[in-house]
């Protein structure tokens, strides 16, 4: 069976004009236009491209919700099977818009997208990890083989085939990691890896070191005596019986306690749940993974100004980042709308 | 010292009247073993299944597995079973091809599984032995950390068992480790002097009391020590956690050492270590290990493995870090556990890691005649993350959806597997 293809391109190569149409809005043709008919060629019998859409660069980044609104409500009364957008080679607002309207395409009409462009494009920075992107180069004489790409790797998308590797199928590494068959065991590369390393040969380290945005600190708090200090901890501590149902391993979530007018973590009313550690120590004395009566003494002698009036956990144990950031914002805002100016942050 | 391990091939086993081998068939008396396992007193009774590679079997709930060993010089785990003693030196016979598989009944929530047939066969070593599957069931109102020492006891007295049937059948194939103390262990200079750094436990769950891990040690309070390679091989170490002993008799670091040993490289020995909880501690055993391999051992470089958590990710990165501060040259072996975030603890300096795979890839295992072990799997089978304690209960026969590192021997800490991983 034939696939319908809608495929997207800028105002440039929709062949409307140049920069001076940079801001027309969102439209659309049926059939091909320009890089059209290399796609067209490149999906043989294996498809049709049924309509172009196209927008201004401009229109696009300074509409950016508008546009791709009004372009899914437009792709989708294609019914196509496969979204093409590109290739932007080097051009960042166009390389923006083409993985925004993949994205879009591929969660809100869940049909199968690819876009191309080069790998430093903007938009491959801002789009790669949830879209395949080709990696097209800057040089618009690479538009032909690109699209073939395209096409290639859009059908296998359709016909739900398995994916190759990045190197093999010409997208750009998602951040997503899987296993494969080694030709030889982990204990013979560490011994080969090791071997290079002391005869000064090169050699290549199977994990790249992680990257994470860096945060800021908040400048040190000028007076305790009148600080609002709250207690937060991924040692997971939640009511008895765990009502919230906070994860052991792998949290989504958190749980907020009331402690208010509580004096000391009482042992029957308190439980540690997190798979990382042996939670029978906090069990036996919640308070040493939350050390509320040790708070509670230094607000009494004032050398604070007031515990504030909720302990927000979560299970810390092999959190994805994601969730991790998440549930870290969501607890921060919290803390801030009630006028929290200090957190004491225990872990395990 | 020398080590003379042969290996008497079995092609089948069943169940029969005596247990003794013939012709590379193990026949085993069921009754014979249960009741010598029934002695535990904590267990109500115990069952023994056997399964084959490619029958259409899952065997779920698994605690440890170990293959079946008999030393005919000497004690057997020694400290865990037997007496005191000493193991590596000597002649011990194994079982190829067959392995004793543990069962925890308690552990409803375990998500060890071996599939016998179908695409995990691939994967694991074991399942492509014949597994003897213990099922001790514990009397009611037994302890649950009692019981599974009880039932890692158990294992251990089958494997014995089991290889005792071997003791004067001729190896069809005997496996040499000999290494020379270490003062005269110099090795042609040519060759560089290589060191293995073996964290063998982190304590984030700590060892029980009575557990035995190193020559029946609880290992609490374990400093670094350097060993002889063949006592690990030998059954001196059993893992608490995290790592199936079978991979302990069969240690990958240790035999691929071995192999290349005196041809591209002289195995200039192994330091045990563990990761304790705090970081004073973490960064004294680090120290120690490499300064031990670097002025005891005379290491040009080593390679380091873990056992544990994310935690133990930092006594190895400081273990790394040490070693290379003494001069020497480092690689680890660390498994990566989710495709999104990697390894998150990975200093600048450390430039040389082998990843034995992800844990977290899912795979698909059809629906399966037979179960052993339990009945029910704790498993979400559309989002094998989901942790949650309120998942229904799902049949372990149905096809299910877990991840690789839910199988038994896929993917071990120590460097055991046949993957690699690539991005996506």
């Amino acid at each position: 069976m034939k696939i319908r293809v809608v495929h997207y391109l800028n105002q440039f190569f929709a062949q409307i004009g140049g920069e001076e149409k940079a801001d027309i809005g969102p439209g659309f043709k049926d059939g091909l236009v320009g890089p059209g008919r290399a796609l067209q060629q490149a999906l043989g019998d294996n498809g049709d491209v049924i309509a172009t859409i196209y927008c201004g660069d401009n229109y696009f980044a300074e509409h950016q919700e508008q546009a791709i609104d009004e372009q899914c409500a437009r792709i989708a009364e294609y019914k196509p099977d496969l979204l093409i957008a590109g290739p932007a080679f080097e051009s960042g607002r166009y390389g923006i818009a083409c993985g925004a309207i993949c994205q879009a395409a591929q969660q809100r009409l869940g049909i199968a997208a690819v876009a191309g462009m080069d790998e430093d494009n903007v938009g491959a920075s801002l789009h790669r990890k949830n879209i395949y992107i080709v990696n097209s180069g800057t040089s618009i004489v690479r538009m032909v083989p690109t699209l073939q790409r395209m096409a290639a790797l859009g059908l296998k998308l359709v016909r739900q085939e398995a994916i190759g590797k990045p190197a093999d199928e010409g997208y750009l590494p998602r951040g997503i990691k899987r296993n494969e068959f080694a030709a030889k065991p982990p204990a013979e590369r560490a011994v080969d890896m090791l071997l290079a390393k002391l005869r000064g040969d090169e050699f290549l380290s199977e994990i790249a070191p992680p990257k994470f945005a860096g945060g800021k600190p908040a400048a040190p708090l000028r007076n305790l005596k009148s600080a609002v200090i709250a207690l937060v901890t991924d040692g997971g501590l939640v009511l008895e019986g765990n009502p919230d149902k906070i994860e052991p391993g792998r949290p989504t979530r958190f749980t907020t306690i009331p402690v208010a007018g509580v004096d000391s973590l009482d042992a029957d009313k308190y439980d540690a749940v997190h798979s990382g550690y042996d939670t029978a120590f906090a069990n036996r004395d919640p308070n040493r993974v939350v050390p509320l009566d040790t708070m509670r003494e230094l607000e009494r002698d004032g050398v604070i100004g007031k515990l504030h009036d909720f302990v927000h956990s979560t299970g810390g144990a092999h959190a994805a980042v994601e969730n991790a950031t998440l549930i870290g914002r969501q607890i921060a805002e919290r803390l801030k709308a009630a006028g929290v100016s200090g957190v004491i942050l225990t872990s395990t | 010292m020398r080590l003379d391990l042969g290996y008497v091939h079995i092609g089948d086993v069943r169940f029969g009247a005596k247990t003794s081998i013939e012709d590379h068939f193990l026949s085993l008396d069921r009754r014979e073993l249960i009741s010598l396992l029934e002695q535990e007193s904590l267990f109500e009774r115990v069952e023994i299944e056997i399964a084959h590679p490619g029958d259409s079997c899952r065997i779920i709930h698994v605690l440890d597995v170990l293959e079946p060993r008999y030393r005919l010089t000497g004690p057997n785990f020694p400290g865990a079973l037997d007496g005191n003693g000493l193991v590596g030196d000597g002649e011990t016979r194994a079982l190829k091809n067959v392995a004793v598989v543990e069962t925890d009944q308690l552990a409803p929530r375990s998500r060890s599984i071996i599939d016998m047939s179908g695409p995990a066969r691939d994967y694991s070593p074991i399942a492509n032995t014949h597994n003897v599957v213990l099922l001790p069931y514990p009397k009611p109102g037994v302890d649950k950390n009692d019981y599974r020492l009880a039932v890692k006891k158990a294992g251990l007295k089958a494997a014995v068992y089991l290889a005792a049937a071997a003791r004067n059948i001729a190896p069809d194939e005997t496996r040499v480790f000999e290494l020379p103390p270490v003062a005269f262990n110099q090795g042609p200079k040519e060759l560089p002097r290589v060191a293995y750094i073996f964290p063998i436990h982190s304590h984030q769950h700590p060892t029980q009391q009575k557990e035995a891990v190193f020559y029946g040690s609880n290992i609490h309070g374990f400093m670094p020590t350097a060993v002889h390679p063949n006592e690990i091989l030998d059954g001196a170490l059993m893992f608490s956690y995290s790592a199936f002993t079978w991979f302990a008799q069969n240690h990958p670091v240790i035999l691929e050492l071995y192999r290349r040993h005196n041809r591209d490289l002289w195995f200039a020995g192994i330091v045990l270590t563990v990761a304790p909880v705090t970081i004073s501690e973490k960064e004294r055993n680090a120290a120690l290990a490499a300064r031990l391999a670097k002025e005891t051992l005379g290491a040009d470089g080593i390679i380091a493995t873990k056992i544990g958590g994310g935690a133990v990710d930092t006594d190895l990165m400081m273990i790394y870090t040490r070693a290379e501060e003494m001069g020497m040259k480092a690689t680890l072996v660390i498994m990566e556990r989710y495709p999104d975030t990697g390894i998150t603890f990975v200093p600048e300096n450390v430039n040389a890691l082998v990843t034995p795979g992800l844990t977290r890839d899912p795979i698909t295992l059809p629906s399966v005649a037979r179960v052993v072990g339990g009945e029910t799997l704790h498993l979400d089978n559309s989002n094998p993350d989901n942790t949650n304690p309120d998942i229904p209960p799902l049949p372990a026969n149905r096809e299910i959806t877990v991840w690789i590192g839910d199988l038994v021997g896929a993917i071990s800490q120590v460097g055991a597997s046949r993957l690699t991983t690539y991005m996506s």
